[in-house]
């Protein structure tokens, strides 16, 4: 049954069905041609028989004179002619020798010796042998009758009716074969329909289809389970989305609504500052010092937080063609302080055009090159830009030779507010890499970073390809630094 | 001569802020500007409307030659009164600034739409605020063509 696992309901169906009728054909044919056979038998035993017994009767009187006049007992035989499937005939005498025979220019002596085996039997060869004892006025024993026919007749009954049944099985067969092509709609079309909905419904995510079938049968409550189910998926999504947007409206504006009492605290303590200059004692000014670091450090949480939930509030659009190198410098004068004063190197090798959102792609490049200058070692940063053209997509490597991460760290880093230093050696908020993996995820890409400590990382990204770049537009970027 | 005559006047500058905290640092950032100056300060739209308007408590307000405009706000928020200013015949030739948190590029596009004069955000820390209200000052209120007074215009 595994040989058929893999097609199609519909032939399944159409197969089965020929299959039953097939096998129902050949039994009540088979059964048809035995008991045809059987009935053949029969009637030929019967007719044969009843032969012998008039001819026994008519030639009981010949037989007992035929020592004498063996002409009449001759004739009687002779009119057997009449009967052309008789191939044989004798009168055998009380001595057991046959006293005529029929045909009689055929040779004497066929018939059997033992004529107390009375009766009809069919034999071996293919004919029909009757012993018939003959009686003179249906008292004493005169002698035997024998006599031989073909069973041709047998033979032609039996041929027909395989004819007729291969006809009919034939026959039956193609009807079976048109009926089950119209029947298996019946069970298959619902069947295929509701495959073809699971098909859609998984591989374009729609969930607002339905599926359509009347009739209160198996299948009908088949699709009916589905349509509830659809509908109760339909249901949740609704659900989650509207929480999602809650939580995504709520985070905005939390964020948002947080930097005003920050922007207070921080100008507040700034005119404190200023307007107590010198009549503050040291310590003073260093507890207001330190209200000005926390607000601004929870200034950048807030702005870091408020462009993560920017980034997953917004919809999915269609994506521009984007010139990465415009991309990276953009992302560098918007770094330009950074790089001046950790007096960071960044090369650049040949970068193509790629379909993105392009404020969203500067800021994971913003980020990526951030970290390579925050995370720094001892020497300036050197920051290598490579992409590699895959079939279907770009690679955009950013390598650097900073402090490097663990290999146990590699998945953690992406995740939100995970920090893997102390705040006062390296500051950050933990939202950087996190961001850029949503972005990157947003782009149909993906983001991980391959790293030892002390050797440097390198971070890796896929975005999509654009495919109708053509290869003039392409410009040598080649170790250009800036 | 005309113009150092109408320098010597006290610009009338009306702040619209609902936050008091930002309405005691906007005054703290104007100080030392080198011009003579009156800031009025209301809480929102429906408050602005009525100094604009001389309404009620408002009954001497002078006219403003420049609103310094916050947006979000309750009541009527600075969106709002913006339309209404502009399409006030006797009102739109006041310049607005806006003076915002937001630097959503929607919000930014909106003021400008709707005939604001300038769109400054609130920075983070005082120093920076402070300066840029100089530079604006510097800008919009020393050198700049003043706005002609109602009584010239009426």
């Amino acid at each position: 049954m595994c040989l058929f696992r893999d097609i199609s309901i519909r032939y399944k169906i159409t197969l089965l069905l020929l299959m039953v009728v097939s096998i129902v054909l050949l039994a009540v044919s088979i059964a048809n041609v035995i008991g045809e056979v059987q009935t053949t038998r029969g009637s030929l035993v019967t007719k044969y028989s009843t032969l012998a017994k008039i001819v026994a009767a008519q030639s009981g009187a010949a037989l007992s004179i035929s020592d004498i006049d063996p002409s009449t007992a001759q004739e009687i035989l002779d009119d057997l002619a009449i009967e052309p499937s008789i191939v044989y005939a004798a009168l055998i005498g009380l001595n057991g020798h046959e006293v005529v025979h029929y045909p009689s220019d055929s040779s004497a002596g066929q018939a059997p010796h033992d004529v107390e085996d009375l009766g009809a039997r069919f034999t071996d060869d293919g004919f029909l042998d009757v012993m018939q004892e003959v009686r003179l006025n249906n008292d004493s024993l005169v002698g035997h009758l024998y006599l031989r026919a073909t069973t041709e007749e047998l033979r032609i009954q039996v041929y027909q009716t395989i004819l007729i049944a291969s006809v009919v099985y034939i026959l039956a067969l193609v009807i079976a074969l048109l009926l089950s092509f119209t029947l298996q709609r019946l069970i298959s079309t619902p069947v295929l329909q509701l495959a073809e909905l699971t098909r859609q419904v998984s591989t374009e995510h729609n969930y607002t289809l339905s599926a359509e079938h009347q009739g209160n049968d198996e299948l009908g409550m088949l699709c009916q389970g589905f349509n509830s189910m659809l509908s109760e998926i339909r249901r949740r999504d609704d659900e989650l989305m509207q929480s999602n947007d809650e939580l995504r409206q709520f985070a905005f504006v939390a964020s948002h609504d947080l930097q005003e009492p920050l922007r207070s605290v921080t100008s507040f303590c700034n005119m404190l500052q200023t307007e107590c200059q010198g009549k503050l004692s040291p310590d003073a000014n260093g507890y207001l010092e330190r209200i000005v670091n926390g607000a601004t450090r929870m200034k950048a949480l807030v702005t870091d937080l408020l462009n993560y939930s920017r980034v997953s509030r917004e919809e999915q659009v269609d994506f521009e063609r984007v010139e990465l190198r415009d991309v990276i410098g953009e992302a560098i004068v918007n770094l330009q302080s950074s790089i001046e004063s950790s007096s960071a190197e960044i090369f650049c090798g040949e970068l193509p055009r790629v379909k993105g959102d392009r404020s969203q792609l500067v800021q994971v490049i913003q980020n990526l090159l951030g970290n390579a200058m925050l995370y720094r070692g001892p020497r300036p940063p050197q920051i290598h830009i490579e992409v590699t053209k895959k079939h279907k997509y770009v690679e955009i490597a950013v390598r650097d030779n900073g402090i490097g991460i663990a290999p146990e760290h590699y998945e953690r880093i992406f995740e939100i507010f995970k920090r893997l230093h102390n705040r006062s050696k390296y500051p950050g908020t933990g939202i950087g890499l996190a961001v850029c993996r949503k972005i990157v995820e947003r782009h149909g890409g993906r983001i991980w970073v391959e790293s030892q400590p002390e050797e440097g990382s390198v971070f890796r990204f896929t975005l999509p390809h654009d495919s109708e770049e053509s290869q003039d537009v392409q410009k040598q970027f080649n170790a250009a630094r800036i | 001569m005309y113009k150092s005559s109408s320098t010597q006047r006290e610009f009338e500058i009306l702040l619209v802020e609902d936050s008091e905290d930002d309405a005691v640092l906007t005054q703290y950032a104007f100080r030392g500007v080198p011009i003579s100056y009156k800031l009025h300060i209301v809480g929102d739209g429906i408050e602005a409307l009525a100094f604009l308007r001389n309404k009620g408590t408002y009954g001497d307000a002078p006219r403003p030659d420049m609103i310094l405009l916050d947006l979000n706000m309750p009541r009527m928020d600075g969106r709002e009164l913006l339309n209404e200013i502009k399409r006030d015949e006797h009102l739109k030739a006041i310049p607005v600034v806006i003076l915002t948190t937001s630097s959503a590029d929607s919000d930014v596009l909106y003021a400008y739409q709707s005939h604001a004069a300038a769109y400054m955000t609130k920075p983070f820390g005082l120093d920076i605020f402070s300066r840029n209200i100089h530079r604006f000052v510097d800008f919009w209120l020393s050198d700049t063509a003043r706005l002609p007074s109602s009584a010239s215009m009426a």
